[in-house]
C-alpha cells in the first residue's frame, strides 16, 4: 500500500493492532482516526493502520471490557467518539506488551541463530 | 477487572434493543473519521473535492466495516437469527398453502408423540408424585403352587403371613405395610354409598412417606380412624375442614375422621383411586366377620440395605414361614420395584406404551419426511432467489442457517399445534376409559415437562430434517441457476423417490400394525361370550363387613330378591357370586371322583355360584342335561353344572352327565353341560368352569343381576331404594349394565384399535402427500418435457399413464419394503391381538392394496397437470 505521499508501508500484523491501539491509548483517550494517526507517527510512518480492522479492532477490546468509549463534541459542534482505557485495558496492556516482547526475544533468538 | 468486561457485554446488550441509534453512531464516527482524513489530505496539498475522494477510497466501502463492527459484537447471532427469524416469517406468509401443508403434517406428527409421551410419563414417569422416595418401595410377590391370589395385579399374602414377614424379616425393612382395595359402604342421610377405598395396616403412611393435606394419619391410641381421600373430601364433605374429629358410619359401624390424603395420593397403582384408607385391624375388630383378609405387601428398605442383601433374607423367610393353608407350598418370594403400575402387569403393559411410542414415533418420521420434501421442492422453486442472495455475496453458512431457522420455525409452529392436538387427543383418551369396579382417576394431559420436550422434539426434528434441503440449496451453483432460471438446483428426482419409497415403508408398517388391530377388534366385538348381557343390569352387595351371619344371610337375599321382583318393569332377577366378565380370579384343582379316575384327570377350573334365576336370565345355553331348579337346595343332593372345557379335560369323549367331582370333602354330580363363555376377559384362553347351586354353595357377597324393560338409571335407583328399606347401611357397588362389564374388557382393544388404527390412517395420508408432493414437483420441474412430448403428439392418456406409473412404481417399492419390515415387526405385537395372526395375510393384503391405490390417486392430480401443459407454456417457463 502507498500513502498519497508516495511512501512505502506495512500494514499492521493482525494480531498485533490491539496491541497498539492498547499503547496508544495509554498515553490519552482519543478518537479512531487520532489512533490510525498516531501509530503511524509513532512508528515513523512504517507502520500503517487500515480502517477495516480498526474499528472492529476497537468494538473487541470494548466488548473485552479493556477500552471505554464516550461521545464528545468537537470545536465544530461536531458529535465524536473518544476511546479511553480502562483499568483493565491497562492490565492487559501490561501482559500483552510483557508477551509480546517474549515472543519477539524468541524469534530473535532463532534468526540470530542461524 | 471482571466488571469492565461484563460492563463492555451489557453495552452491547443493550445496543440490540435500540439498535438505529446504534447505527447512526457508526455512520457518525466514520463520517468523522473521513473528514479528518480529507482535512489531511488538503493539508498536504491535494484540493478538497480529490482529498475527499481519496480520503473515501482509502477507507473503502462503509458498509463493508460496519458489518465487521456488527461481526465483532457478540450479539451478533442475536440479531441475525432474530432477522433470520423475520425473513422466514414472511417466507411463510407469502406462501400460505405451502405453510398451511406443513404446518398440519408436523401437527399431526408431534401431536401423536406427544400424546403417547405424555401417557408414558404420567403412567411411568411420575406415577407416585405423594410418595416419598419411591426407589427405595419394593413390593413383596409371593408364588405358591397349588393356589394363588391375585389382587388387582398383586399377588397376595395372609395377613397373618405379612405379620410374620415383618417379624421376620424386620432388618431388611424401615416398615414393611399391607393394603388391600376394598368397598366401603358409607352411611348418608339418603341411605348408604359404597366407597372404593382400601385396608392397610397401621404404618402404611408412614412406609410410603406421605404427608397428609388435612389433619394426620393414624397413630398409637386411635380408635376406629378414617383417612379420606381428597376427592372424596371435596366432593362429599365440601372441603369442610371441620371434618377432621367428626364420626362417620362405615359398614354398620362408626369411624373418626382423622386425616385427608393429599390430592395427588390416590394409593399406589396409576389410575385406581382409594377414596379412603381405614387400619385393617380396627376394621376387623369392629365386628366384621371373617377371618382378616389377603393382603399385597409393600417395604421400604432400611438405609443401607441394598436390595440383593433384602432379596435373599425375604426369599429365605418366604419359605420358612409356614403357610396358613397347608395345603399349598410356597415357593418364594421376590422383591419387586414400586412402579404404580401392577407387578403381573408391568411386562405387558411397558411392551404396550412401547408399541404405542413405535408408532407414534414413525407417524412423526413420515410427517417430518414429508416436510423436509416439501422444504426441498419450494427451494428448488425457489432457485433463483437463493442464486441471488449467494451471487450478492450472502455466505453460504448464513444461507443455510437461514433455511434452518425457516424449517425450524415451520416445526415450531407446527409443534404447538401438535401439542393441542395432543391435548385434545389425550382428553378423549381419558374420556374413553369405561367405568371400572374401581375408581379409575388417571391424568394423561401433557405436563410442562412434556410440553417442553414436545418443543425440543419439534425444534430438533426442524434441524435435523431442514439440513438435508437447506445443505442441497446452499450447494447450488450460482451461474447455473440464473442461467436456466431456478429450475434445476440440486434437486435430483431419483433422491427423492427414494425418500417417499422409505415413507411407503414406515406407513406400510403403520397401516399394517393399525389393521391387525382393527381386526383383533371386530373379532373380539364378534365373540360368543356365552351369556347374554344386554338389557341385563349388574350390582355386587357385600353383607361380609355388616356382620351377617348363618340364616341372617340366607334371609337377606330371599328378602332382596322378592323385592326386587315386585319391582314394576323387573322381568327377571338372579343371583351369582361373582358377576361376569369380572368373574372369578380365583380357582381350585378338581377331579374326577369315579373310580378309577383319580389324580392323572386333574384340571383346575374357576367356579361360580349361581341361582336358577341366573342361568335362565344371562341366558346360559345348556348343552346336556338340566339348568339348576329351585328344587336344588340345602337339603337336596349336591349337583353342578361344567362347562365344555372342563368336560372334555376330566371326561375325554365321554358324556359329563351323571358324573361326579370331590369337593370340598363332598361328591357334587354333574346334571348339566353349558357352553363355553367368557368368564373374566374376552381375550381369555377357554377356561374351565364349575357352576354351584347358589342354595348349596352360598356367599356373604354376591352380585346381583335384574332384566329389565327400565332404562339402567332407573333401575339402579330403584335398587338403592329396595336395598335401604332392608338396611340402610349397605350400599350398592359396581352397579352398571351388564353390557359396560363387557365393554370394559374389550377396552384394550378399543384402546389399540383406535390409536393405533389412527396412527395408520395418519401414516397413509401423510405418504399420499408425499407421494403427490414428490410428483407435482416432478411434473413442475419437468414442464418442458412434458410441453414438448405433448406437441410431439403425445396423448393425454400416455402422459398421465407415465406420472402415475412414476407413482405407483415408487410406492410399490416402499410397500414391498414395508410389507417384510412389517412381517418382521408385528410378532412384538402379537399378544396385544386377538384371534388375529401377527402375519394375517387379509391385513398385509388390504394394506399392500391400499397404499398403492392411494398412491394412484395421489398421482392424479399432477398427472393431469401433466397432460395439460400448453407447448407454448413449456417453451415460457425457462
Amino acid at each position: 500500500m502507498r500513502t498519497p505521499t508516495g511512501q512505502a508501508t506495512t500494514d499492521v500484523l493482525r494480531g498485533t493492532l490491539e496491541l497498539l491501539i492498547l499503547r496508544t491509548l495509554s498515553l490519552e483517550p482519543m478518537h479512531g482516526w487520532s489512533i490510525t494517526q498516531r501509530i503511524q507517527q509513532l512508528s515513523s510512518d512504517a507502520l500503517q493502520v487500515g480502517q477495516g480492522s480498526l474499528y472492529p479492532a476497537l468494538q473487541r477490546l470494548e466488548q473485552k471490557g479493556w477500552l471505554g468509549s464516550d461521545w464528545e463534541l468537537t470545536e465544530q459542534n461536531r458529535r465524536v467518539r473518544v476511546y479511553r482505557m480502562t483499568r483493565s485495558g491497562r492490565a492487559a496492556l501490561k501482559e500483552e506488551t510483557a508477551s509480546w516482547r517474549g515472543y519477539v526475544a524468541a524469534v530473535e533468538s532463532i534468526l540470530g541463530a542461524t | 477487572m471482571m466488571r469492565d468486561a461484563i460492563r463492555g457485554r451489557i453495552r452491547q446488550l443493550r445496543a440490540l434493543f435500540r439498535k438505529p441509534s446504534v447505527e447512526r453512531d457508526m455512520t457518525d464516527e466514520f463520517e468523522f473519521h473521513i473528514r479528518m482524513q480529507t482535512e489531511q489530505y488538503v493539508r498536504e496539498g491535494l484540493s478538497r473535492e480529490e482529498a475527499r475522494r481519496r480520503a473515501m477510497v482509502a477507507f473503502g466501502g462503509m458498509d463493508r466495516y460496519k458489518e465487521g463492527v456488527r461481526d465483532s459484537r457478540w450479539t451478533r447471532v442475536i440479531e441475525d437469527i432474530a432477522s433470520d427469524v423475520r425473513y422466514a416469517a414472511r417466507g411463510l406468509r407469502r406462501n400460505p398453502g405451502f405453510t398451511i401443508v406443513a404446518v398440519l403434517t408436523i401437527a399431526i406428527g408431534i401431536g401423536a408423540t406427544t400424546a403417547v409421551s405424555s401417557m408414558l410419563n404420567s403412567i411411568l414417569l411420575r406415577p407416585l408424585p405423594a410418595v416419598s422416595q419411591p426407589e427405595r418401595l419394593f413390593d413383596v410377590s409371593e408364588s405358591r403352587s397349588g393356589m394363588s391370589s391375585d389382587m388387582l395385579g398383586y399377588r397376595a399374602v395372609e395377613w397373618l403371613r405379612y405379620e410374620k414377614y415383618a417379624t421376620a424379616t424386620a432388618q431388611v425393612w424401615s416398615g414393611l405395610a399391607a393394603r388391600r382395595y376394598v368397598g366401603f359402604s358409607l352411611a348418608t342421610e339418603s341411605g348408604a354409598v359404597a366407597i372404593n377405598g382400601s385396608l392397610t395396616s397401621r404404618n402404611y403412611f408412614d412406609v410410603l412417606g406421605v404427608r397428609p393435606a388435612l389433619g394426620r394419619f393414624y397413630s398409637e391410641g386411635d380408635d376406629f380412624p378414617v383417612v379420606l381421600g381428597y376427592a372424596l373430601w371435596s366432593s362429599r364433605f365440601g372441603s369442610d375442614p371441620g371434618v377432621i374429629g367428626t364420626t362417620i358410619r362405615l359398614d354398620s359401624r362408626p369411624f373418626t375422621v382423622i386425616g385427608v390424603a393429599p390430592p395427588d395420593f390416590i394409593g399406589l397403582t396409576v389410575g385406581i383411586r382409594s377414596d379412603l384408607w381405614a387400619p385393617m385391624p380396627d376394621y376387623w375388630a369392629g365386628g366384621a366377620s371373617g377371618t382378616p383378609d389377603w393382603v399385597a405387601v409393600v417395604g421400604r428398605l432400611r438405609s443401607g440395605v441394598e436390595l440383593p442383601e433384602a432379596s435373599a433374607i425375604v426369599q429365605a423367610a418366604a419359605v420358612n414361614i409356614e403357610p396358613e393353608q397347608t395345603w399349598t407350598t410356597v415357593r418364594g418370594a421376590t422383591l419387586a420395584p414400586v412402579t404404580g403400575i401392577p407387578v403381573m402387569a408391568r411386562t405387558g403393559f411397558n411392551a404396550f406404551l412401547g408399541m404405542l411410542f413405535a408408532t407414534a414415533a414413525l407417524v412423526l418420521l413420515i410427517a417430518a419426511g414429508n416436510v423436509a420434501g416439501m422444504l426441498l421442492a419450494r427451494s428448488a422453486a425457489r432457485g433463483r432467489e437463493i442464486a441471488i442472495r449467494l451471487a450478492i455475496g450472502v455466505g453460504r453458512r448464513r444461507l443455510v442457517r437461514q433455511l434452518l431457522v425457516e424449517s425450524t420455525v415451520l416445526f415450531l409452529i407446527g409443534g404447538v399445534g401438535g401439542i393441542l392436538l395432543a391435548f385434545w387427543l389425550t382428553g378423549v383418551l381419558t374420556r374413553s376409559i369405561p367405568a371400572l369396579p374401581a375408581t379409575v382417576a388417571v391424568d394423561v394431559s401433557p405436563d410442562l415437562r412434556v410440553l417442553a420436550a414436545a418443543l425440543v422434539a419439534a425444534a430438533i426434528t426442524g434441524i435435523v430434517f431442514g439440513l438435508a434441503p437447506a445443505l442441497r440449496s446452499a450447494r447450488a451453483d450460482v451461474m447455473d441457476a440464473l442461467k436456466r432460471g431456478g429450475g434445476r438446483i440440486g434437486t435430483r428426482s431419483r433422491g427423492r423417490s427414494a425418500f417417499v419409497a422409505a415413507q411407503f415403508a414406515m406407513a406400510v408398517l403403520l397401516v399394517v400394525t393399525g389393521g391387525l388391530f382393527v381386526r383383533s377388534l371386530r373379532a373380539a366385538l364378534d365373540t360368543d361370550v356365552g351369556f347374554d348381557p344386554g338389557g341385563v343390569v349388574a350390582a355386587t352387595i357385600n353383607l361380609r363387613p355388616h356382620g351377617y351371619e348363618g340364616d341372617r344371610i340366607a334371609a337377606f337375599w330371599s328378602n332382596l330378591l322378592e323385592r326386587v321382583r315386585a319391582v314394576p318393569g323387573v322381568e327377571n332377577v338372579g343371583l351369582a357370586d361373582w358377576g361376569l366378565m369380572f368373574g372369578p380370579t380365583n380357582g381350585s384343582d378338581v377331579q374326577s371322583s369315579e373310580p378309577g379316575w383319580t389324580e392323572q384327570n386333574r384340571t383346575n377350573a374357576r367356579f361360580n355360584s349361581v341361582d336358577p334365576g341366573w342361568l335362565d336370565l344371562m341366558r346360559v345355553p345348556i348343552i346336556a342335561g338340566r339348568a339348576f331348579a329351585v328344587s336344588d337346595n340345602e337339603s337336596s343332593p349336591a349337583v353342578i353344572l361344567v362347562n365344555e372345557t372342563l368336560a372334555s379335560r376330566l371326561w375325554p369323549d365321554l358324556d359329563p352327565i351323571g358324573r361326579t367331582i370331590r369337593f370340598n370333602a363332598r361328591d357334587w354330580e354333574v346334571v348339566g353341560l353349558t357352553r363355553n363363555g367368557k368368564y373374566s376377559t374376552i381375550g381369555e384362553q377357554p377356561t374351565a368352569m364349575l357352576f354351584f347351586p347358589w342354595a348349596q354353595w352360598r356367599s356373604s357377597d354376591a352380585t346381583l343381576h335384574v332384566r329389565s324393560g327400565l332404562g339402567a338409571g332407573r333401575l339402579i335407583e330403584q335398587l338403592r331404594v329396595e336395598l335401604a328399606a332392608i338396611d340402610p347401611d349397605i350400599g350398592l357397588e359396581n352397579a352398571a349394565p351388564a353390557s359396560a362389564m363387557v365393554g370394559l374388557s374389550l377396552f384394550p382393544q378399543r384402546f389399540a384399535a383406535w390409536l393405533i388404527g389412527g396412527f395408520g390412517l395418519a401414516g397413509l395420508i401423510l405418504a399420499m402427500i408425499g407421494v403427490y408432493g414428490v410428483l407435482a414437483f416432478d411434473v413442475e420441474r419437468n414442464t418442458r418435457e412434458f410441453g414438448i412430448r405433448g406437441a410431439l403428439g403425445a396423448r393425454t392418456m400416455q402422459l398421465v399413464g407415465a406420472v402415475v406409473l412414476h407413482g405407483v412404481l415408487v410406492a410399490a417399492a416402499g410397500t414391498a419394503v414395508g410389507l417384510l419390515l412389517a412381517a418382521g415387526a408385528t410378532r412384538f405385537a402379537g399378544t396385544f391381538l386377538y384371534s388375529v395372526a401377527p402375519l394375517d395375510p387379509l391385513t398385509f393384503g388390504v394394506a399392500a392394496a391400499l397404499m398403492l391405490a392411494v398412491a394412484a390417486v395421489a398421482a392424479i392430480v399432477p398427472a393431469r397437470r401433466a397432460s395439460a401443459i400448453q407447448p407454448i407454456e413449456a417453451l415460457r417457463t425457462d
